[in-house]
């Protein structure tokens, strides 16, 4: 596992000399670095489609509404995960306000019933948050168990 | 005794001759075998060089042929079109997984002093507020600028943490700051959407972990001024450690509204804010004493 001052330091170069395309590339590679170990996840895949709701029609012609269906995939250590939600963006004269509206959470079943606990949990209280941090500690839970009990065999 | 007599004899200056024979013997031998494996590399480096030499020739010979024959189609441009195809579309992907970091609640870029990380902050679904923390590398790590509200125990954290684990720090800011966005939604959205409950202005404290408020309860025609007071002790949370619920009236309350106060103080304590006048909207004027489990 990289240090912070690890990542950074390979990274400078790649700063150095960001007009060059592969240096871009590095750069970018050293972010992920930063992110996944930071959060504990990988991100492998995401994509955004986007659906304008506005009904032009309505009187109200100042409220604008966008619904963005997101796919989201990746991992952290050896449990793989796949995320389908939707947010509902309503942009009146006022705010702008953004909400999760739908949360899929799809993941290989495992013999841990926590597990399934509280991604059910997320899924019914559309947090996002919640998830991605409770499976970042389960997961350390795991690993802390494992080299506790490799320590007394 | 017997050094004398080798002395004498000459044996010692006879040995010495042998000696000097044997080294320069030995010499000899050296010289010879050095200008031996001397010539014999000189043989090979000629012949290496030749060969080098008739390759080399035989690598330009085949470039020219290559270009001749391939220079109407530009196959080096094609090539170097769909490189940079791939390459860009892997930028592409990459910088939207970057920005889908922000899901987890931590995101943010490298700099070139350090990493600026971006905390976002959400409640039951509601996307809210993103703050920052621009971070310099350095021994000491320190903060160069940030955007976290002053009522937030910032320096304590970053006393307590920073130095030895960034991501701890990072997690409990981020657990300070989703709880405080939570809270702040809730006192919202009772001020903007159940204002026809309340009696007065909502007080608040910037942290949002203190309200006061007053709010009419309605049954059989009567109305009841409840005083709620609401205390959020532990600031990673988004529902009160301490409800006071009394009443403003100079008669004592009938039992039956005693159990109302009573359940009232519980729900409080057991459902955010805005979901408690939600319960209130859809009963009605009664209140369901199934919602105090």
């Amino acid at each position: 596992r990289k240090s912070l001052q690890e990542i950074h330091q390979s990274d400078f170069g790649a700063w150095a000399s960001s007009k060059d395309r592969r240096g871009r590339l590095g750069h970018l590679e050293s972010e992920l670095l930063f992110l996944s170990t930071l959060t504990g996840i990988n991100i492998r895949n995401y994509s955004m489609k986007t659906e304008d709701l506005t009904n032009t029609e309505k009187t109200d012609k100042s409220i604008k509404k966008v619904l963005q269906r997101h796919r989201l995939s990746g991992n952290c250590h050896m449990i793989t995960f796949q995320l389908e939600f939707q947010i509902l963006e309503i942009q009146n004269k006022e705010r702008l306000s953004s909400v999760i509206t739908d949360l899929n959470i799809i993941m290989e079943p495992t013999e841990y019933s926590e597990l399934s606990e509280f991604v059910s949990r997320a899924e019914d209280r559309r947090d996002l948050l919640m998830f991605f941090r409770s499976l970042h500690f389960f997961v350390e839970w795991c690993e802390y168990r494992k080299r506790t009990f490799e320590h007394f065999k | 005794c017997e050094i004398a007599f080798l002395l004498s004899s000459g044996v010692l200056a006879h040995l010495e001759r042998l000696e000097m024979q044997t080294k320069r013997s030995c010499k000899n031998l050296e010289d010879l075998q050095r200008e031996t494996v001397e010539s014999a590399l000189g043989t090979k480096i000629h012949q290496l060089r030749g060969l080098r030499d008739r390759l080399r020739a035989e690598v330009k010979h085949r470039q020219a042929r290559v270009k001749a024959s391939t220079a109407s189609v530009e196959p080096d441009q094609t090539l170097e079109v769909d490189e940079q195809e791939a390459v860009e579309g892997k930028q592409e992907n990459m910088k939207a997984i970057l920005q889908a970091y922000r899901f987890t609640g931590l995101s943010g870029k490298l700099t070139s002093r350090g990493v600026c990380v971006c905390i976002s902050t959400a409640f039951e679904g509601n996307l809210l507020d993103s703050y920052f923390v621009d971070l310099i590398i350095q021994k000491p790590l320190r903060i160069h600028h940030h955007s976290i509200p002053v009522f937030i125990p910032l320096e304590e954290l970053s006393a307590k943490y920073l130095q030895t684990d960034i991501q701890h720090f990072l997690f409990c800011l981020c657990e300070y700051l989703n709880a405080y966005a939570g809270r702040k939604y809730q006192a919202d959205q009772l001020q903007s959407d159940f204002a026809g409950f309340l009696a007065g202005p909502l007080r608040r404290n910037s942290l949002c972990n203190l309200l006061s408020f007053t709010y009419k309860v309605e049954a059989d025609g009567q109305s009841f001024p409840f005083c709620a007071r609401l205390l959020y002790k532990d600031l990673t949370t988004t529902l009160p450690t301490d409800v006071t619920i009394t009443y403003q009236g100079t008669d004592a309350l009938s039992t039956l509204w005693e159990e109302q106060r009573a359940s009232h103080e519980n729900l409080f304590l057991t459902k955010p804010l805005h979901q408690v006048f939600t319960s209130f909207t859809r009963k009605g004027e009664k209140l369901d004493m199934s919602l105090v489990s």
